[in-house]
């Protein structure tokens, strides 16, 4: 089967439509996150989760009405698959079984704990520090990487365009939290999501990239701006099928893996998505924008259409 | 072309070294629980706790509890330095023994730390320096998390898991992972206890019931709310899940004795609230437990007063914090007879009520438990209640003789991590080293106190940290998911590759199943777990594997309609392709190790699989799917790249 074997789009020219989308996003997202903010799992604040199975079917809001009575500390309570999943912060007193049996006798008859996790603040600091250090980590290697592979223009493209996914991504959990019917806490496992988006971002990005750096070798007069189309477009294929591939497996994890990677699969789903979009719509657009902009400061290395 | 030789040949021992590694997995997959249990696969591919349910727990040992026993003598430069070390391990990685001497010596610059820590045993003198100290002070920190860790692997031992995980994790702290145990409340009693057997003798009833009249009469018109907002502050800075009741006395206490608000009834009840903020909310809490309290007496709220023997009085759990608050404040701890302190009894005295008794205990160790040489479970012969009973070495023996002795008639408790156990009345001499203690609620708790008496104390306190628990049934359906997912996964990615290249989609699908069988053959060799964001990984790595498959044939069908033959595009195709798909793996397997550097249980867990997925997948797809289509070329049979 073969759909986009002599693709031609222009992605070069109309890159300023990409431009504003994402720049509406993320601002969006930038207001969500002072006013909104996020849905914090325990793992960075502190407290205890519990999934709770019952055969009650009671508003939700009820539930919690009748949790938050019997613990107080305004816990939150949604709906976990066909289970509860209900969260306290660390200043609930009493040990991990003492609050379950709180939270079951709160819930109603037939209830029980199916599982729970405590974390103390003391530990989710640490988690915190972890996860801080795993993405300053990751920003820094990947950055050294393309830096020593690609020259520093392209450098450019690749570093704002996974800034451009973290920030799109994290946008999204910020203004879709509360509103879609399962949890999109930030926790550990959506941190690991971020970081194999950036992974994965990097990866399409690079693709388009070498298709370029051979094609620039090809045909030595063509404008920046050409060659760069025409790689994206003789990639094409290549980026709409891994990225189509990726997705369907994502698609059946988000489906059935689980309530406990729902979050997670829906992460890597729309860094995957916003990975492939960004490879065509900001990484190598940006680009050639700094390369039009050194040309037209003079640097003779470039081959502008505007030089 | 000799499409025979290297890679055949590679693909061939690969295949016998998946057989070989995944044979146990097989094996163990086939038996029942019980076959397992008597004969466990070592090399079985293992499960994480999130599939097969059970409980983690993570525990730091209190090195700040250690320096402080490790001190001889202290004094308020000693206090403030740990005090500012602990605060500042809140938020730091250096270990707590370099946080404490940094505070020390930055607070201090004269101060010399051997005047603290003189020990002849380690050669600590008055004229060490405070390197030496240090380096004295790291090595018995460090000394004491291994011990820590031994004595947590022998008690987990006596409990009865089948393939436990003890692991030492950074500095101080040790995750243990139990598999199929889900009774959390055994599990902290077990783990955390440090297990200090203590024999003491007890308060004078009659100078006991004088001290217990004066302190009511202390609190006789006195609201507590000076109390009350000391015990939030307490809650608050509780930052651990589970502490032992350690009185740790705060240095800010000190200045109490002098500036003690004592607010009257009448003026603290007149105190309207006025908005809905928290502030508020607690004035008018306090208001109002003032106005109920009323001529009635705020410690008689939370204490029932027993006044009989050696008990002060009868508190419900969920007021301990409170009681503790009332009880601490100088004045009223001056109120007590000499030597003698307050402790709680482990559990309640009295049948069909949840109060603890709050026992009048003296100060002075008589005797420990490193007097002992063995505890068993006993059956009292003529109720058959279980109890425990302990042996004593000759030293032992004889101070045990002499004490009792010397008690005829009185009560001696017997005190386990600061709580009594038991306060049996003693009825004569005892003179073979045997003690015993009785009133508990079953055999699981007896077997569990001669757990902690023979694996020996702990070092130091431990605090649990982390406590995750998943039940069997929610792991079930965890593994029930992941494995339906993964199936669906693939088969969804095999159908999209057939479709999309024909042939080559056929040949990708079976390099897919090759990338499998290695991936989770890599797993079970390196000892790795499989958890559900593992297989999350899997499923993510198998969309992904087929990305090297893609570049390839996209690369063969341009080269073929550039104009060049089947066997010319397919090695034109692999050799032009390798360095994007070198390049696109590279960044991904550099996040996973990332991940895995500084993830924690499940996360560590997707890092190893999403590691080993890439691996996998570069060999099936620059191996395995050469050597198939190769093959086929060779024979000049055609092989459609759709």
């Amino acid at each position: 089967m073969r759909v986009f074997e002599n693709a031609n789009y222009a992605f070069i020219a109309n890159r300023r439509k990409a431009y504003i989308f994402s720049l509406i996003v993320t601002l969006l997202g930038f207001a969500s996150f002072f006013t909104r903010g996020f849905e914090w799992g325990i793992d960075f604040t502190g407290g205890k989760e519990y999934v709770v199975r019952t055969t009650v079917d009671r508003p939700v809001g009820d539930i919690r009405a009748d949790v938050d009575r019997a613990l107080g500390g305004a816990p939150e309570v949604k709906r976990y698959g066909e289970d509860l999943l209900v969260r306290v912060g660390p200043d609930v007193e009493g040990n991990a079984t003492e609050v379950g049996e709180k939270i079951v006798a709160a819930v109603g008859n037939g209830a029980s704990v199916a599982g729970y996790d405590e974390i103390a603040p003391r530990f989710a600091t640490d988690l915190q520090r972890a996860a801080l250090y795993a993405v300053l980590a990751s920003v820094i290697v990947i950055f050294f990487y393309v830096l020593v592979r690609f020259e520093w223009t392209a450098g450019v493209g690749a570093i704002v365009s996974l800034v451009h996914d973290v920030l799109f991504t994290l946008s999204l959990f910020s203004l879709l939290h509360g509103w879609l019917p399962f949890s999109l806490a930030i926790d550990q496992t959506i941190v690991a999501a971020f970081l194999t988006i950036v992974g994965y971002s990097i990866n399409d990005t690079v693709v388009v990239f070498d298709r370029i750096r051979e094609d620039r070798g090809k045909w030595k007069n063509m404008p920046i701006e050409e060659v760069s189309n025409k790689a994206m477009n003789e990639t094409l294929s290549r980026t709409i099928i891994t990225g189509g591939a990726t997705l369907l497996s994502l698609v059946v994890v988000f489906l059935f893996g689980g309530e406990a990677v729902r979050g997670f699969a829906f992460a890597m789903l729309v860094g995957i998505l916003l990975g492939t979009y960004s490879s065509v719509f900001i990484a190598t657009p940006v680009m050639v924008d700094v390369q039009r902009f050194l040309a037209r400061r003079g640097d003779k290395r470039f081959k502008t259409q505007v030089a | 072309m000799n499409s025979r030789s290297p890679w055949l040949w590679l693909t061939v021992v690969m295949l016998l070294a998946t057989g070989y590694y995944l044979w146990p997995t097989v094996k163990a997959s086939r038996m029942t629980a019980q076959e397992l249990a008597a004969n466990p696969e070592e090399r079985a591919l293992k499960l994480g706790l999130d599939l097969r349910g059970g409980m983690a727990v993570t525990m730091e040992v209190r090195v700040d509890e250690l320096i402080r026993a490790l001190a001889t003598n202290t004094d308020a430069a000693f206090d403030r330095a740990l005090q500012t070390a602990t605060n500042e391990a809140k938020t730091s990685t250096a270990s707590m023994v370099s946080l404490f001497v940094n505070a020390y010596e930055e607070q201090n610059p004269q101060g010399r730390l051997a005047r603290y820590f003189r020990s002849d045993v380690d050669r600590i003198t008055r004229n060490s320096s405070n390197a030496d100290v240090s380096a004295y002070l790291e090595a018995q920190a460090d000394g004491a998390v291994n011990r820590a860790i031994e004595i947590v692997r022998q008690r987990i031992d006596r409990f009865g898991v089948s393939e436990p995980s003890i692991v030492k994790k950074g500095t101080s702290r040790i995750s243990v992972e139990l598999p199929g145990v889900a009774d959390g409340e055994r599990v902290r009693r077990l783990l955390r206890g440090t297990a200090r057997l203590e024999f003491r003798t007890m308060a004078d009833p009659a100078a006991l019931s004088r001290s217990l009249s004066a302190i009511v009469q202390f609190y006789n018109g006195r609201t507590d709310t000076a109390s009350a907002a000391a015990d939030t502050t307490v809650r608050r800075d509780s930052s651990a899940l589970a502490t032992s009741a350690l009185p740790t006395t705060p240095l800010s206490d000190s200045n109490a004795v002098t500036a003690t608000p004592l607010s009257d009834t009448a003026k603290t009840a007149t105190a309207t609230p006025a908005s809905n903020d928290s502030a508020s909310r607690a004035r008018a809490d306090s208001a109002a437990l003032a106005q109920a309290a009323g001529a009635n007496n705020v410690l008689l709220k939370y204490l029932e007063p027993a006044g009989q023997g050696v008990e002060f009085g009868l508190v419900s759990p969920k007021d301990t914090a409170r009681v503790h608050q009332l009880l601490s404040r100088p004045e009223v701890v001056a109120l007590l007879p000499p030597g003698i302190e307050l402790l709680y009894t482990s559990k309640p005295v009295a049948p069909g009520s949840d109060k603890l008794a709050l026992l009048g205990v003296r100060n002075t160790v008589e005797l420990t438990g490193e007097a002992l040489t063995d505890a068993t479970v006993q059956f009292d012969p003529q109720t058959n209640v279980p109890m425990v009973e302990m042996r004593m070495d000759g030293a032992g023996a004889q101070t045990w003789s002499r004490l009792t002795g010397a008690n005829i008639g009185k009560p001696v408790a017997i005190v386990l991590d600061d709580y009594v156990v038991s306060f049996p009345t003693v009825q004569g001499r005892i003179s073979g080293g045997v003690s015993s203690i009785t009133g508990l609620d079953g055999r699981s708790e007896a077997d569990d106190i001669v757990t902690v008496l023979k694996s020996g104390s702990l070092p130091a306190p431990v605090q649990i940290i982390n406590e995750r628990t998943v039940g069997p049934s929610l792991g079930a359906e965890s593994t029930r998911n992941g494995m339906f997912s993964l199936f669906l996964g693939f088969a969804i990615v095999s159908a999209f590759m057939m479709f999309w290249y024909r042939t080559a989609g056929v040949i990708a699908a079976v390099s897919l199943v090759f990338n499998l069988l290695i991936l989770f053959a890599v797993l079970a060799a390196f000892g790795a777990t499989l958890t559900l964001p593992g297989i999350a990984g899997i499923v993510l790595t198998m969309g992904m594997a087929v990305d090297a498959n893609v570049l390839i044939y996209e690369r063969i069908r341009e080269e073929l309609a550039a104009g060049k033959t089947p066997k010319a595009a397919l090695d034109a195709g692999f050799s032009h392709a390798l360095s994007a798909i070198i390049d696109s793996n590279v960044t991904t397997f550099l996040t996973g190790a990332i991940l895995y550097t500084f993830g924690v249980g499940p996360i560590q867990g997707f890092a190893v699989t999403l590691m080993a997925g890439i691996v996998t997948s570069l060999f099936s797809a620059l191996v395995v799917t050469r050597m198939i289509m190769t093959y086929f070329v060779d024979r000049n049979r055609a092989v459609s790249v759709g």
